[in-house]
């Protein structure tokens, strides 16, 4: 507003300089004209900032990495007569990142009538990407001077990253190691004693232990009780987002990541678990994903994770959350989106 | 589409609405209106101060036709019908570029007939244009002119098609339509009321149709046309209210001690005079000999020339008696006076009217008033003011020999110190304005340099005395029935000049010290002034001429007669030069292509190189791997997503040279940069690099020239050098 008025001023010195050089009588009225357009559109201005009412409504929950997201702007114009001419300023930003990115849209709403501006975006890194409306000008009938009405809504879009398939080995440790589980699997056995998989014939070989004496005495035939398989988490993906060391790229790779990992263990049929600390309620979040459903579902929990500051109490709660657990791998994953197994940086993982 | 450094890629978008109500016809209708009725107010405003006779009403009528189809083109094909409009009337103005020349001409003469009242003639209209089945629609000459600057008019109404579309320009569309009252107040006029208001209005309800075409649904137009008439009918009011209260600031105006005259004064005495000096100082402006003289009698409007730039100009009374308040030069109109020589002249006739015989340091005294005569005369002629330091020091040391030798000296020392100029700018109050023209400000015409040379005539001993009057050029002088040579005397040819008496002939001798003067011719006794022959003033001729406006029309009628100016007479060197330089132009565009072409590549080529020479995480492994697979999609081959295993199959095919083994090394270590920590980042690229280089050279291979071309220069997947 300040280049305008200083353009304002020299456009008047310059009106001046020709009614005092010149003797025709008409410089004299457009002296007038110009000494009376700020007045004219300052109350106009004025009439019309009370007349106009942004909304932030039509903005989706989630999108996706690299491919367009569209978000709406809707303003309406109360007035009766006025038509405005406006200029709406959004700005995008990733919430990790330190830059925003703008953009002006103009238009103008008849009166009694509302607009929606569609803004399209695209962004190269996941995690979450907060929208704001900033501000909305408002210009006089000549599109010289303007009000400026302060908004700042926002919201928060979730761009998820691509759950593609990530190249790593699954050992035969992994794919016998029996977790602690309420479930049990029904395709095949196990050592849980808790949970029977299925009670057959004696065969050579099986263990003594395994006769269901009290049947075999029914049966009239030694018959042997095979142990249920439990279905839990062999393996651990430990979230590790200390405060100091996000940055939007790093988020970013480790949403991408872990999205790729999980999905992979989810498709090689590998339970596995995922886990990050929440200093605010000071709990270790745990999530079991199963399949790629509930993958996806621990990415976009992931998406609310908050950097923590006390790396010994969230050291402390590790502990405490996993006590007298075992997994088969323990995975970690730190906010530069590194991916260790046991505190080493793998050349190719294996779990 | 803007980028950002946060990974945030915002596209521009246009609103529903906005975009919509580009598409109505009552929209269109209302925005070819409103660029009709400014383009017209704007020619009008043009044509109140610059009155060419151009055929209003096919101008206006040519106006709207081309307002109308502006519109309607961009309507359907938006900014990017620009250059095609623009191409379309380049064609039109080369392909009628005989009305065209005429139309510039007519506008060129308007400027100088008020510039230079009475010294131009306008030319007459164009030959009428006859077409259709035998000839049987004729169009007069004033319409064509009409069109035509209908049509030079094209890209100022594209501009305000443009803005009226977009909402942006209006700041660039607002200077462009006060180009009409600028022209006027450069040449010192404005406009009147009437064409004044009609622009502002114009212009008023132009920026307004932006408020009032917008978002309109169907069937709702007549509504937004009752705004738009609101609207501007809102706008007359504002403006009779704004020219009612202007007549209050009108009142006073012509008191001189008036608060309105004292500013005028005040701001031509500090702001516009110390402006000029300053100016004058530092920039040099190139001699120019057009009419080198003193506005003569019957200046048409002295009014209008003291107002030119809030200085005063060079007028006849007060030339002599006012020194000071020289500004600029500006020949006057003709003047009824003939001079007539029994002999052929054989270089510039000077005719002196007035002498000036004492200095004072701002005038010259006229002898006719003074009365001076015999030894009082002598003595007056051979004096000068005190305070004149600069000068005495100058001519201190000269050798006052022979008058020959000391005009030599003169004109070199006057060169030196001094170029021709016809707007020096008035000379300070408190300073001489000899000193101040030779010692500070550096240029002058003819007055400055006669007054100069006058002084330092005197200072070396010479009586000396300033003159004004007319040089008449050799060229004016025509062979008239009765065998002697007359010239027509007028305006252009005023003139200032020293005279320096020779004792041995008991005569005034003529010296001319004005840079790019000639030789003068002694007149016979009884017509007037006797001069004497002389030798050159040392300066040469400029190929302008003293009074250069004759040479010029001579040299331009003797160009025509040869049809050299024409180019449609056929001469071949013409000729040469009109294709020569289509094909230059030819040539240059087709230059223009190639180099964007090839900087595009370089710029990308250059982008390549520093996302492939990235270590970080093997950033720059995979862009070599992206640049192959994209490489491999060119080439036809169906190629799966960047993490595929699928894709190392194709890229083997194209690359059988490679082992297949070195591939999946790629593929894994691009894998184990995008998902794990690469070790040895730097070893792994440069390996890879290695790689990239092999694929392309075998790619580029199997390429036909055509799509090699593509490749190399369009899209340079995979060059970096």
């Amino acid at each position: 507003m300040i280049r305008r008025i200083i353009s304002y001023l020299i456009f008047l010195l310059i009106i001046l300089y020709l009614f005092f050089m010149y003797n025709d009588a008409v410089l004299s009225g457009i002296l007038v004209l110009a000494l009376l357009t700020p007045v004219f559109s300052a109350a106009y201005l004025v009439r019309a900032r009370g007349r106009l009412s942004p909304d932030l409504d039509r903005i989706p929950a989630m999108g996706e990495c690299d491919k367009r997201i569209r978000a709406a702007v809707m303003l309406e114009n109360r007035s009766r007569f006025q038509s405005l001419h406006y200029m709406s300023r959004i700005s995008v930003k990733n919430q990790f990142a330190k830059k925003k990115a703008r953009s002006d849209l103009r238009g103008v709403i008849p009166p009694r009538k509302k607009e929606v501006c569609w803004c399209e975006f695209e962004s190269s890194m996941c995690g979450n990407v907060e929208i704001e409306l900033e501000s909305v000008k408002i210009f006089d009938p000549f599109g010289f001077f303007y009000i400026k009405i302060q908004c700042h809504m926002s919201s928060v879009i979730k761009v998820m990253p691509e759950f593609s398939p990530m190249p790593f080995e699954v050992t035969r440790r992994t794919r016998e190691f029996q977790a602690e589980a309420e479930e049990y699997s029904g395709e095949r056995r196990g050592d849980d004693p808790n949970e029977p998989y299925q009670i057959r014939e004696y065969r050579m070989q099986d263990p003594l232990r395994d006769i269901h004496w009290k049947l075999s005495a029914r049966e009239d035939d030694l018959m042997v009780r095979e142990r249920g398989f439990p279905l839990g988490c062999v393996v651990l993906i430990r979230i590790d987002l200390p405060e100091g060391e996000q940055s939007a790229e790093g988020f970013s790779r480790l949403l991408g990541t872990a999205a790729s990992l999980s999905v992979t263990l989810a498709e090689q049929k590998c339970i596995h678990m995922a886990a990050w600390y929440e200093e605010k309620n000071e709990r270790i979040v745990k999530m079991s994903i199963r399949d790629e459903e509930s993958a996806y579902e621990f990415i976009w929990r992931l998406m609310e994770i908050v950097p923590y500051k006390d790396k010994e109490k969230a050291e402390v709660c590790f502990e405490e959350a996993f006590k007298g657990q075992e997994f088969s791998s323990v995975v970690t994953i730190d906010g530069k989106g590194v991916l260790r197994k046991n505190g080493e940086i793998p050349e190719i993982l294996r779990v | 589409m803007r980028r950002e450094g946060s990974g945030i890629r915002i596209y521009g978008q246009k609103t529903l609405t906005y975009r919509t109500r580009q598409k109505y016809a009552s929209v269109w209708g209302i925005h070819a209106v409103s660029v009709w009725l400014l383009a017209a107010a704007w020619w009008n405003a043009f044509l109140s101060v610059f009155p060419a006779e151009l055929g209003s009403p096919w101008l206006y009528g040519s106006l709207a036709f081309l307002s109308a189809g502006t519109v309607l083109i961009h309507r359907k094909a938006g900014i990017r019908a620009v250059p095609a409009v623009l191409l379309i009337t380049g064609i039109s103005v080369w392909a009628g570029r005989t009305v065209f020349g005429q139309f510039f001409e007519r506008i060129r003469e308007s400027w100088m007939a008020m510039i230079y009242p009475g010294t131009v003639e306008m030319s007459g209209f164009p030959a009428e244009f006859a077409f259709g089945p035998k000839n049987m629609f004729v169009l007069p000459g004033e319409a064509l002119l009409g069109m035509a600057g209908a049509v030079v008019t094209v890209p100022l109404l594209e501009l305000w098609v443009i803005v009226l579309g977009k909402g942006k320009g209006r700041t660039m569309a607002g200077v462009f339509m006060a180009v009409p009252l600028l022209a006027a107040a450069a040449a010192g006029y404005f406009q009147t009321e009437l064409p004044a208001w009609l622009l502002i209005l114009a212009a008023g309800s132009y920026f307004g149709v932006c408020e009032q075409t917008g978002g309109e649904k169907r069937g709702q137009s007549l509504r937004m046309w009752i705004r738009y008439l609101g609207s501007a009918a809102l706008l007359c009011a504002v403006v009779l209210l704004s020219a009612d209260l202007g007549k209050v600031l009108d009142i006073g105006r012509q008191d001189p001690e008036g608060f309105y005259q004292e500013t005028r004064a005040g701001i031509r005495s500090g702001i516009i005079a110390p402006l000029e000096s300053f100016v004058d100082n530092t920039v040099l402006v190139g001699t120019e000999e057009e009419g080198d003289g003193i506005t003569g009698q019957g200046n048409a409007d002295p009014q209008r020339t003291e107002e030119g730039f809030g200085a005063q100009s060079l007028q006849t009374s007060s030339a002599m008696s006012d020194l000071k308040g020289l500004a600029y030069f500006q020949p006057s109109g003709a003047v009824e006076q003939t001079v007539r020589l029994e002999e052929p002249p054989s270089g510039t006739v000077y005719i002196a009217e007035r002498y000036g015989i004492t200095y004072t340091g701002d005038s010259w005294s006229d002898m006719s008033e003074e009365g001076l005569e015999g030894q009082a005369l002598m003595q007056a002629c051979t004096s000068w003011p005190d305070g004149l330091d600069g000068l005495e020091s100058l001519v201190s040391g000269w050798e006052t020999g022979s008058l020959e030798g000391l005009s030599g000296q003169i004109d070199e020392e006057l060169s030196g110190l001094a170029v021709y100029d016809t707007s020096p700018g008035p000379t300070p109050a408190d300073r001489d304005f000899v000193e101040y023209f030779l010692f500070e400000r550096g240029s002058g015409f003819c007055v400055h340099f006669a007054s100069a040379a006058v002084l330092l005539y005197r200072m070396n001993g010479f009586p000396a005395r300033y003159a004004e009057g007319y040089a008449v050029p050799e060229s004016a002088f025509v062979l008239s029935e009765d065998g002697a040579y007359e010239a027509r005397i007028d305006g252009t040819m005023g003139h200032a000049w020293c005279q320096v008496y020779d004792g041995e002939s008991g005569e005034w001798v003529n010296m001319e010290h004005t840079p790019g003067s000639a030789a003068a011719e002694p007149l016979p006794d009884g017509q007037g002034q006797a001069v004497t022959e002389e030798e050159t003033s040392g300066a040469e001729r400029q190929s302008e001429g003293v009074s250069g406006d004759e040479d010029q029309n001579t040299d331009s009628a003797e160009a025509e007669r040869q049809g050299v100016l024409s180019g449609e007479n056929g001469a071949p060197g013409e000729m040469f030069r009109v294709w020569g330089f289509r094909v230059m132009a030819a040539a240059a565009a087709v230059l223009v292509i190639f180099s964007g072409v090839f900087l595009q590549a370089a710029v990308r080529c250059s982008w390549n190189r520093k996302r492939f020479l990235e270590e970080k995480e093997g950033a720059g492994i995979t862009a070599m791997y992206e640049g192959i697979v994209k490489t491999a999609a060119f080439l036809g081959c169906e190629t799966a997503g960047l993490t595929e295993r699928e894709n190392v199959g194709l890229i083997c095919g194209i690359c059988p040279e490679v082992k297949r083994e070195e591939w999946i090394w790629l593929y894994e270590t691009v894998m184990e940069s995008l998902f794990y920590h690469l070790d040895d980042g730097r070893r792994k690229r440069k390996r890879a690099e290695m790689l990239c280089r092999r694929f392309q050279k075998a790619a580029m291979e199997r390429m036909g020239r055509g799509k090699r071309l593509i490749y190399r220069y369009v899209c340079v997947y995979t060059m970096w050098k």
